[in-house]
C-alpha cells in the first residue's frame, strides 16, 4: 500500500474537529459579509463596508496560507520573537497611536491601520505554551510565574490604553494555560487567590471612574431609569431592545428597526450580535452561537488528540482565546456582562481582528495536523516535548 | 488528570455558552413583546395635532376672538447638520478656529474618519466630542487646512451641490421667505442678513466669491462653538487619560441634544411661507413646518372683556412635568399592580392631551382667563412609525383632538358699537366737543350687561402696537391729564363720578322706609337749603314732586334727617358700594365719609361723596324696573351652549306700593309736566328715568350730567345709565344720546314685547 500521502495524514490528524472548525469559521466570515451587507443597506451614507470587510478576508486568506504550511518549528522558534513584536508594538502604539474614541489602540501604516491588541492575543498564546507547555516545565514553580509575568505585561500595557475589555480577555488563556499544561494543584491554587485579591484590590481601588460606572449599570440594568439609558445604560439597552424585539424568528435581512433607524451604537463591531438576533432572531442567535461554538470545542477535541505538550497546549489556548472573546461579546450585548467593547470573532467588521483571528486558527490548526497524533494509551503521558515531524538535529 | 481538567475547560465553556442560550431565550422569547414594546417607542413618533381653543361671541354669535389653522415652522439641527454641506464645514471651521494658514496635509484625523466612512461626508461623522478629544492647537489647524483642502479638491458632487445651493437661495428664495413671514417674523430676515456675513468671511477665507445662507445658521454656529468649547475645555485639558471619564456621558448628553434639538423659528407663518419651505425642502435643510393653531380677533373691540393671552409659566409648565415624570415612572415598570395601571392611563391621558407644548397659550386676563380651562381643549395624538428620514405612516388609533367650548358674551357688539359711536359723536348741548364718559346697558330682568361703551377708549390694535401701547399708557398715568385712556369709564374709572341726583331713589326709599315721610309729606323748597341750593325754587312738593323735578332741598332735607348710617344701608341695598363682579379690576365705590355734619348728610342725600360706576346705577335702576331685585351682572351669557346661571344676590325689600310711586315718578321725570327731562321726546319711546347733575367743579360749572332709568315702562326690558365727565351740561342735555341710542336699530329687539 503506498504510504499516505501528506493530505490524507493532515486530513485524518484533522479529522472531523478540523473540518468542523473551519468550516464553522468559513460560516462565520459569511455571516460577516451578510452583517456587513445589512449594515451597509441601512446606512444611507454609502459605506462600505461589506466590500472591505471581503477585501480583508481575501487578504486573510495567503496569510493564512502561509501560517499553515509553515514547518511547525517555525511557530515554536519564532514564538518569542512575535510576542517581542507585539509588546513593542503595544508600547508603541501608547506613544504615537492616534486618539479615537477616547482610547489609542490602532497603529497606521499609510492606509493600513492595525490594533496590536489582536496580535498580542495570539502572541500571549504561543509565548504560554512555549513557556509551560511539559509536564515537567509546567510543575516548576519559576515557570508559572514567568508564565504570569508574561501576561502580565502586554495586559498592563493595553489595559494603558485604555482598553480593560481586552486586556480581561488575556486572563482566561492564562488559566487554560496553566491547567491544561499540567501545573500544579498547589500554584494554582496560589494563583486563584492572588488573581482574587488583585481583582478585589482593582476594583475598589483601581477602576476608573466610568468603568465603576458601567459595572454599575450592567448591574442595575433592570432599573435603570431613562435619562440613565440615554448615557450610560446606552449600548446595552439599546442592543437588549434590537435583540428581544427579534424574537423567535426576526425581522428579515436589513428590516431591523434598531439597524435601519441606526438606532443601535457599533453595530458593525460590537454589537454585529445584536443586529443579527434582530434580523434573525432567537434562531440565528442561536446559529451563531452555535458556530462560534464549534471552534473552541473543534479545537479542543482536536487537542486531545494530540501528544506534543506544546501544540497541544498552543491550540487550547487560541480555544480559549477566541471562544471566550465570542462569549463575552455575546455576553454584552445580552446584558449578561458588563459593557466592554470586544469584536464577536470573525463577524464583526474590523480591521485586523478577522484577518489575526483566521491567522490563529490557521496555526492552530497547523499545530494540529503537524503534531503526531498520540496513540489512546499513551495520550497525555509525561511531558513530550520533541514531536515525530521534527528532523532529527544535524 | 490533564484529561479531566481538558473536560473542565470544556465543561466551562458549555456552562457559559449555556448561560447565553438562556439569556438569548429570556430575552427573545420570555419578554419578547416587552422588548417590540421599547423599540416601537423608539420608532414610534407622536405627533400631536393641535386644538382650537373656545372662540368668545357675542350676544348674537357674533365672533370676536377666535382660533384659526395656521403654519410655524421649525428649525431641527440633527438634519440641518446632515443634509448641509456648508453646515458641516461652518462646524469644523468653528471648531478648528481662524487660523491663517491653509493648505497643509490631511490631517489624521480627517482621514482616518474618511477611510472609515469612505466618502467625503466624513467631515459629517466627526463628532464635536471626537474633535475635543482631538490633541489641541496642532490637530486643529490641521483640521481646518483639511478642510480647505476638503471643499477644494472637492469632488464634484460637494462643489456642485454648494454651488446649487447658492443659487437657489441667492436673492431670490431669501427674500421671498423673508417677504412672506409676517411682520414679528422678520427678525428672521435679520438673522439671515447675519449669517450671510459670516458666510461671507468664512468665503473671503477661503478664496471663494460672496455667497449667502439661511436662517438661523449664525445661532446654530455660535452653539456648536459653545458646545465644543465646554467639550474642550472640559474633557481635554491635559491629555491626561483620567479626564475622559466623562467622556461617555458627555457623549451621551450631546446625543441627546442632538436628537432633540427642535426649535420654533416663527410661530405664525401663513401658507405661502409653509409651502416654500414644504416644497423646496432642499433648499432649506433642516426646516420644518407644524401645523399648529393662532388667535385670531376679528373684532378690535371689548380687549378688556375678552382678556389676553400668555405662555404658560415655569411653575404651570413644572406641574405637568412632574405628571410626565411620573409617567415615565410607571412605564418603566414592566410589572404594573392594577392600580398603578390605573394610573398610568389617567396619567396618560392627562399628560397626552392636557399638557402645556411650546407655544400654548394660556388665558391672561378676562375672559379668556376666567374662563381659560372650558376655552381649552384637549390635543389629538397621530401615531407614526418613522425611519431614519422622518417618513411617517399613519396607525389606526389616531386620538382626535377634542377642541375648546365656545364662550357666548351677553355684550351685543352692534349696540356696543353703537353706544360707543353716540358716545364719541357728543352732544349736541356741545357741538364738535369731545367729550368723555359712559353708556352702561343691562338687561332688567336677567343682569346680562349688553352693552359697556366708554369714551375714551381702546381697542385690541391698540393693545397689540408697542408704542401706540406705551403712549397710551403714559397718558394714562399723566395725573394731569384728565383722559385716563386705559381705565375703563364703564366700571374702573380713575377718578368715579358720583350719580348726582340720579342716586335720589335711594334717598326716597331708605326714607320711606324709615318712616321719616309718606308719600303725601310736603316739604318746603325755597331755592336753598344750607350750601346746598335748587335750580328753581319748588315750593311745596311732596315726594313723587321732588323727584320728578328734582328737588334738592327735599332730598337734602331726607338725607339730614336719615343719617349716614340709614343712608350707606340702602345704598348697599341698591348695590353701591359693591363691585358688580364685572371684572377683577372694578372699582367698588362708595361713600366716601366717615361721619358727617349736617352740610355733608344733605349732600349725602342728593347723591354727592358717594363715588360709583355706571354699571351700578344701571344696576340700581334695573332693581326698581324688575321688582325689586339685585341681579347679579353677567358678562357670559352660554358656556359650550350650556347657558350660564342668573343670580339675584339681592332684594331692595321696598313694599309694593312705594315702588310704584318711585316707578310713576321716574315716569313723570320724561313725561310729566315738570319732569326735568320732559323735552326730551323719550316719554315716547316708553322710558321712565332720572337726570342727574352733579356739581363738581362749580366754579368752572362743570358737571358730571347723567340719565339713568329703564324702558319700556311698562314692561322693562333695558336698563341703562350715561354720564359725561366734567363737562358744562345737565342732565338733561344728555338725553340726546339716549334717544339716539333706543332708536337705533340694535336696540330694537330687546325693546320688543315678548
Amino acid at each position: 500500500m503506498p504510504p499516505p500521502s501528506r493530505f490524507h495524514a493532515v486530513r485524518e490528524r484533522l479529522g472531523v474537529p478540523g473540518a468542523v472548525v473551519a468550516i464553522a469559521a468559513f460560516l462565520l466570515c459569511i455571516a460577516g459579509l451578510l452583517l456587513c451587507a445589512s449594515v451597509d443597506a441601512t446606512e444611507d451614507k454609502g459605506t462600505g463596508y461589506a466590500l472591505k470587510q471581503g477585501v480583508r478576508l481575501f487578504a486573510a486568506i495567503p496569510v493564512c496560507g502561509f501560517v499553515f504550511f509553515v514547518k511547525p518549528r517555525w511557530i515554536r522558534a519564532n514564538a518569542i520573537i512575535i510576542y517581542t513584536l507585539s509588546v513593542v508594538l503595544l508600547a508603541l502604539v501608547l506613544f504615537v497611536g492616534p486618539v479615537i474614541n477616547g482610547a489609542r489602540r490602532w497603529i497606521g501604516f499609510g492606509s493600513f491601520r492595525f490594533q496590536p491588541s489582536d496580535l498580542a492575543k495570539i502572541a500571549v498564546c504561543l509565548m504560554l505554551a512555549g513557556v509551560l507547555a511539559g509536564k515537567e516545565r509546567a510543575r516548576n514553580g519559576w515557570r508559572v510565574l514567568l508564565a504570569i509575568v508574561l501576561v502580565l505585561v502586554p495586559a498592563a500595557l493595553i489595559v494603558k490604553e485604555p482598553d480593560l475589555g481586552t486586556a480581561l480577555n488575556l486572563a482566561p488563556i492564562l488559566v487554560a494555560a496553566l491547567l491544561v499544561s499540567g501545573a500544579r494543584r498547589l500554584h494554582l491554587l496560589l494563583f486563584a487567590g492572588a488573581a482574587a485579591a488583585g481583582l478585589a484590590i482593582l476594583i475598589i481601588v483601581g477602576l476608573h471612574g466610568y468603568q465603576k460606572e458601567r459595572i454599575d449599570t450592567w448591574w442595575r440594568q433592570n432599573e435603570l431609569t431613562r435619562s440613565e439609558k440615554l448615557a450610560q445604560g446606552y449600548h446595552l439597552h439599546r442592543s437588549k431592545i434590537a435583540i428581544g424585539s427579534g424574537g423567535f424568528w426576526g425581522y428579515g435581512f436589513a428590516e431591523g428597526p434598531q439597524n435601519k433607524n441606526d438606532l443601535l451604537p457599533e453595530r458593525h463591531t460590537d454589537f454585529a450580535f445584536s443586529v443579527i438576533c434582530e434580523e434573525f432572531g432567537f434562531v440565528g442567535g442561536i446559529i451563531i452561537l452555535i458556530l462560534e461554538s464549534c471552534i473552541p470545542f473543534g479545537l479542543i477535541i482536536l487537542s486531545m488528540r494530540i501528544r506534543d505538550a506544546f501544540a497541544r497546549t498552543a491550540i487550547i489556548c487560541i480555544a480559549t482565546q477566541t471562544g471566550m472573546q465570542a462569549i463575552v461579546n455575546m455576553g454584552v450585548a445580552t446584558g449578561a456582562f458588563p459593557t466592554t467593547g470586544i469584536a464577536l470573532p470573525l463577524v464583526s467588521y474590523g480591521g485586523t481582528s478577522a484577518m489575526v483571528t483566521l491567522a490563529s486558527l490557521a496555526a492552530a490548526l497547523q499545530l494540529a495536523a503537524s503534531a503526531e497524533p498520540a496513540l489512546a494509551a499513551e495520550a497525555f503521558g509525561p511531558g513530550e516535548e520533541a514531536t515525530a515531524l521534527d528532523r532529527p538535529r544535524r | 488528570m490533564e484529561r479531566a481538567r481538558i473536560i473542565f475547560i470544556i465543561a466551562a465553556f458549555a456552562a457559559f455558552a449555556i448561560l447565553i442560550v438562556l439569556r438569548l431565550g429570556y430575552l427573545q422569547i420570555a419578554s419578547t413583546d416587552e422588548w417590540r414594546a421599547e423599540a416601537e417607542r423608539l420608532t414610534e413618533r407622536q405627533r400631536s395635532i393641535p386644538y382650537f381653543r373656545g372662540a368668545i361671541l357675542d350676544r348674537k354669535g357674533t365672533e370676536i376672538a377666535v382660533d384659526e389653522a395656521t403654519y410655524a415652522l421649525d428649525f431641527e439641527y440633527r438634519s440641518f447638520h446632515l443634509k448641509n454641506p456648508i453646515a458641516q464645514a461652518l462646524q469644523v471651521e468653528s471648531i478648528a478656529g481662524a487660523s491663517p494658514s491653509g493648505g497643509v496635509e490631511l490631517p489624521t484625523l480627517v482621514k482616518i474618519a474618511r477611510d472609515a466612512a469612505g466618502s467625503q461626508f466624513a467631515i459629517s461623522n466627526i463628532t464635536p466630542g471626537q474633535i475635543a478629544e482631538a490633541e489641541p492647537a496642532a490637530e486643529r489647524d490641521a483640521l481646518r487646512g483639511g478642510l480647505e483642502k476638503l471643499l477644494n479638491l472637492d469632488a464634484l458632487e460637494n462643489r456642485a451641490a454648494r454651488a446649487r445651493f447658492r443659487d437657489a437661495i441667492r436673492a431670490r428664495s431669501r427674500t421671498r421667505l423673508a417677504e412672506l413671514l409676517p411682520g414679528p417674523c422678520s427678525g428672521i430676515s435679520g438673522k439671515i442678513s447675519k449669517s450671510a456675513e459670516l458666510l461671507d468671511k468664512l468665503d473671503e477665507r477661503l478664496k471663494r466669491p460672496a455667497g449667502e445662507t439661511l436662517a438661523a445658521v449664525e445661532r446654530v454656529r455660535n452653539e456648536i462653538i459653545a458646545d465644543v468649547e465646554a467639550g474642550l475645555s472640559k474633557n481635554y485639558e491635559s491629555g491626561n487619560i483620567d479626564n475622559i471619564d466623562n467622556v461617555s456621558a458627555e457623549r451621551a448628553h450631546r446625543r441627546r441634544k442632538r436628537e432633540s434639538w427642535l426649535e420654533r423659528l416663527a410661530d405664525d407663518v401663513g401658507y405661502p411661507a409653509a409651502e416654500l419651505v414644504i416644497f423646496r425642502e432642499d433648499e432649506f435643510p433642516g426646516f420644518s413646518v407644524a401645523e399648529t393653531t393662532a388667535r385670531r380677533y376679528p373684532r378690535s373691540l371689548l380687549p378688556w372683556v375678552v382678556g389676553t393671552l400668555r405662555k404658560p409659566s415655569a411653575e404651570e409648565i413644572q406641574h405637568f412635568r412632574e405628571a410626565d415624570a411620573r409617567l415615565d415612572e410607571l412605564a418603566r415598570q414592566l410589572d404594573r399592580t392594577e392600580e398603578q395601571e390605573r394610573e398610568y392611563a389617567q396619567l396618560q391621558q392627562y399628560v397626552v392631551r392636557h399638557a402645556y407644548e411650546p407655544g400654548e397659550v394660556v388665558g391672561a386676563e378676562g375672559v379668556e382667563r376666567a374662563y381659560d380651562a372650558e376655552l381649552r381643549g384637549e390635543r389629538g395624538r397621530i401615531y407614526e412609525k418613522t425611519s431614519k428620514r422622518g417618513a411617517g405612516f399613519e396607525r389606526p388609533e389616531t386620538l382626535p383632538p377634542i377642541n375648546g367650548k365656545n364662550v357666548t358674551l351677553t355684550i351685543d357688539v352692534e349696540l356696543q358699537k353703537t353706544a360707543q359711536d353716540l358716545l364719541a359723536g357728543g352732544v349736541p348741548a356741545l357741538p364738535g366737543v369731545q367729550v368723555r364718559g359712559s353708556f352702561a346697558v343691562i338687561d332688567v330682568r336677567t343682569g346680562d350687561v349688553l352693552a359697556l361703551a366708554a369714551v375714551p377708549d381702546f381697542t385690541r390694535d391698540d393693545l397689540k402696537d408697542k408704542e401706540k401701547y406705551a403712549r397710551l399708557r403714559d397718558i394714562d398715568n399723566d395725573k394731569s391729564n384728565p383722559a385716563h385712556p386705559l381705565h375703563h369709564r364703564g366700571y374702573r374709572p380713575w377718578l368715579p363720578p358720583t350719580p348726582g341726583s340720579s342716586f335720589k331713589i335711594v334717598t326716597a326709599l331708605a326714607a320711606l322706609e324709615h318712616e321719616l315721610i309718606t308719600p303725601e309729606t310736603m316739604h318746603r323748597c325755597d331755592g336753598r337749603i344750607g350750601m346746598l341750593h335748587c335750580d328753581n325754587v319748588h315750593n311745596e312738593v311732596n315726594l313723587h314732586e321732588a323727584i320728578e323735578e328734582s328737588c334738592n332741598c327735599y332730598f337734602g332735607w331726607l338725607g339730614e334727617r336719615l343719617g349716614l348710617e340709614a343712608l350707606e344701608d340702602a345704598a348697599t341695598r341698591f348695590g353701591f358700594s359693591q363691585k358688580t363682579g364685572f371684572d377683577s379690576l372694578e372699582v367698588k365705590g362708595g361713600f366716601g365719609i366717615k361721619t358727617a355734619d349736617v352740610d355733608m348728610l344733605r349732600r349725602c342725600g342728593v347723591g354727592y361723596q358717594i363715588d360709583c360706576t355706571p354699571l351700578q346705577v344701571a344696576r340700581s335702576y334695573a332693581a326698581i324696573a324688575n321688582g325689586g331685585k339685585l341681579m347679579k351682572l353677567r358678562v357670559v351669557n352660554a358656556v359650550g351652549g350650556a347657558p350660564a346661571p342668573v343670580e339675584q344676590i339681592g332684594d331692595i325689600n321696598i313694599k309694593p306700593e312705594w315702588l310704584k310711586l318711585i316707578r310713576d315718578s321716574l315716569r313723570d321725570v320724561v313725561a310729566g309736566a315738570h319732569g326735568t327731562a320732559r323735552l326730551s321726546g323719550l316719554a315716547d319711546l316708553g322710558v321712565a328715568g332720572k337726570t342727574g347733575t352733579a356739581e363738581v367743579d362749580p366754579r368752572n360749572d362743570l358737571n358730571h350730567a347723567w340719565f339713568c332709568g329703564y324702558a319700556p315702562y311698562t314692561n322693562p326690558k333695558v336698563a341703562f345709565a350715561v354720564y359725561i365727565e366734567r363737562v358744562k351740561l345737565h342732565g338733561k342735555d344728555v338725553t340726546p344720546l339716549v334717544r339716539a341710542l333706543l332708536e337705533s336699530k340694535a336696540m330694537a329687539p330687546y325693546l320688543r314685547e315678548n
